[in-house]
């Protein structure tokens, strides 16, 4: 064993090591810690890629909801309204009930009248299946 | 008559002395505690059985010891001196650890790195007391209370240390209910130590095949001196969470873990032949053992009590001392100490995230300590 002492710390850099093994360890397990935060949203966005494609999809000018032309002529608060209820037609599910999505409205405050959802039933955009369900017809509509 | 007297003279009733004895009373305590205490009776039973086998009195130039070049036990401690067990080791652990409390809340993961700074200030202690740069850095990983980890390391900067790290790492790990509690309560009130924390969401498996890769990349890029350790753990755990590689990954945690760890165990505890290790530096050794899983266990507590100043959800500071590692012994601990307080508190599945943290960080300090000590 050699001397020792605060000499033989200052001789092998000990300080120095010591300092760069701290960071370099925090700075491994923090590195760590920032991507396995992340990594399950990483996943879900991954998972739900089409869907993410179609949000930042900005140049190609798509139909904002399944039967947008069929409302082309309709004041822009009947469009307006009809996004909303489909998204939230979405989020219900496949099927729905108007009392569930006028609830649902009412939950968000979001503004819907009864007309624009008879227009939607009327132009076949929403279409009834028995007691009361309904579907949103996802199909392509054309105007022809 | 005179060739019986002359064999006599060579069998180790009359070539024992104080020193063999000690070491004999070394190796019977060990597999008491192993027996009959249940402490890392796994390692510490072959550890102790090598301890007898290394300190059996032969006269010089029968080939058995394990310093002896061409000798059986010579071969066998070939993977401890060339570092070739604890990889294998790391690839058996790999293949049965759970990442996914980590993964779950990885802001746990933090306390794994706060305890390693036991090794740093250990390593200071050392050169401080008077041990080679590579001596005290062998003697501070064992801060890291990882026995691969620490053979590792220790084969390749101080060889001759090998017997009493090993058996100061493995034995104070074995020893992790006796030496924390003391200073995880010590370091926290009441009121802390019945913080309850928040169930960890739960974990996908794209998730925990994912951490792997990214593990790999990550803390070898930042440590490639502890490729070698790394390399297995992740390898191991891939393995594991790929499910189709699950015959592999059942070997690894199995048939090959168990082999290696006997070989190790064994051959390390025949290392510590009496003159080797009952020296003045195996002491110090012991002493500086001691003080870094004291430093290393106090880490974790503290850093996590910093933590709580601003995380939202509440760490019970007492997981903080899983940072150690000592899989998964130091979380046992934590469960045991928490369970004092208030017996429906289970912070045993919280404590494993900063227990497995504890093994990456100990492996880049481990990285770090080796790249300083070889480049000039």
């Amino acid at each position: 064993m050699s001397l020792g002492g605060l000499e033989a710390i200052n001789s092998a850099h000990g300080l120095s090591v010591t300092v760069v093994g701290i960071i370099t360890v925090f700075l491994g397990l923090f590195g760590l810690f920032v991507i396995l935060s992340e990594l399950h949203k990483l996943i879900l966005l991954w998972e739900n890629r089409s869907g993410l494609f179609t949000k930042f999809n900005f140049f190609k000018n798509k139909e904002p909801f399944p039967g947008f032309k069929l409302l082309k002529h309709s004041p822009p608060s009947v469009v307006e309204e009809a996004k909303q209820l489909y998204i939230l037609a979405k989020f219900i599910g496949e099927e729905f009930s108007l009392s569930q999505l006028l609830e649902l409205a009412k939950k968000r405050n979001l503004a819907i009248s009864k007309p624009t959802i008879k227009i939607l039933i009327d132009n076949g955009i929403i279409i009834p299946i028995d007691k009361g369900r309904y579907y949103w017809r996802e199909e392509n509509i054309t105007t022809e | 008559m005179h060739h019986i007297l002359e064999y006599m003279a060579t069998t180790g009733f009359a070539l024992i002395n104080l020193k063999y004895f000690l070491m004999i009373i070394i190796g019977i305590i060990l597999i008491y505690l192993g027996v009959a205490k249940h402490y890392e009776p796994l390692l510490l039973i072959p550890i102790g059985f090598g301890v007898l086998v290394g300190n059996v009195p032969h006269v010089a130039g029968v080939n058995i010891s394990v310093y002896d070049q061409g000798s059986v036990l010579n071969y066998l401690y070939f993977g401890v001196v060339k570092g070739i067990y604890p990889p294998l080791i790391f690839l058996g652990i790999g293949a049965m650890t759970d990442f996914s409390t980590m993964l779950a809340r990885p802001i746990l993961m933090l306390l794994g790195a706060a305890a390693q700074m036991g090794i740093f200030l250990t390593f200071l202690g050392a050169l401080y007391i008077g041990f080679s740069p590579q001596e005290a850095a062998s003697i501070g990983i064992i801060g890291g209370a990882d026995g691969p980890t620490s053979i590792f390391l220790t084969a390749k900067l101080a060889p001759h240390l090998l017997g009493p790290i090993s058996i100061a790492a493995y034995s104070y790990m074995a020893l992790v209910p006796v030496i924390q509690p003391p200073i995880m309560k010590l370091l926290t009130t009441k009121k802390e130590r019945l913080i309850r924390m928040e169930e960890p969401r739960e974990v996908s498996k794209k998730e925990k095949t994912i951490f792997p890769i990214v593990g790999f990349l990550l803390t070898t890029f930042l440590a490639p001196a502890s490729l070698p350790l790394f390399s297995m753990l992740f390898l191991g755990n891939l393995l594991k969470e790929a499910v189709v590689t699950e015959r592999l990954a059942q070997t690894a945690r199995t048939a090959l873990i168990d082999s290696v760890t006997i070989i190790l165990g064994f051959t390390v505890g025949a290392s510590t032949q009496a003159d080797y290790f009952l020296t003045p530096k195996a002491l110090y050794i012991f002493m500086l053992g001691a003080f870094s899983f004291a430093v290393a266990t106090a880490s974790g507590v503290l850093f996590a009590k910093f933590l709580n100043l601003f995380v939202k959800h509440k760490i019970n500071p007492l997981v903080g001392a899983a940072g150690v590692s000592a899989v998964p012994d130091s979380a046992r601990v934590v469960q045991m100490v928490a369970k004092e307080e208030d017996k429906t508190n289970f912070l045993l599945m919280h404590a494993m995230a900063p227990n497995v943290a504890g093994v990456i960080g100990s492996a880049i300090a481990a990285g770090v300590l080796w790249h300083f000590m070889v480049t000039p």
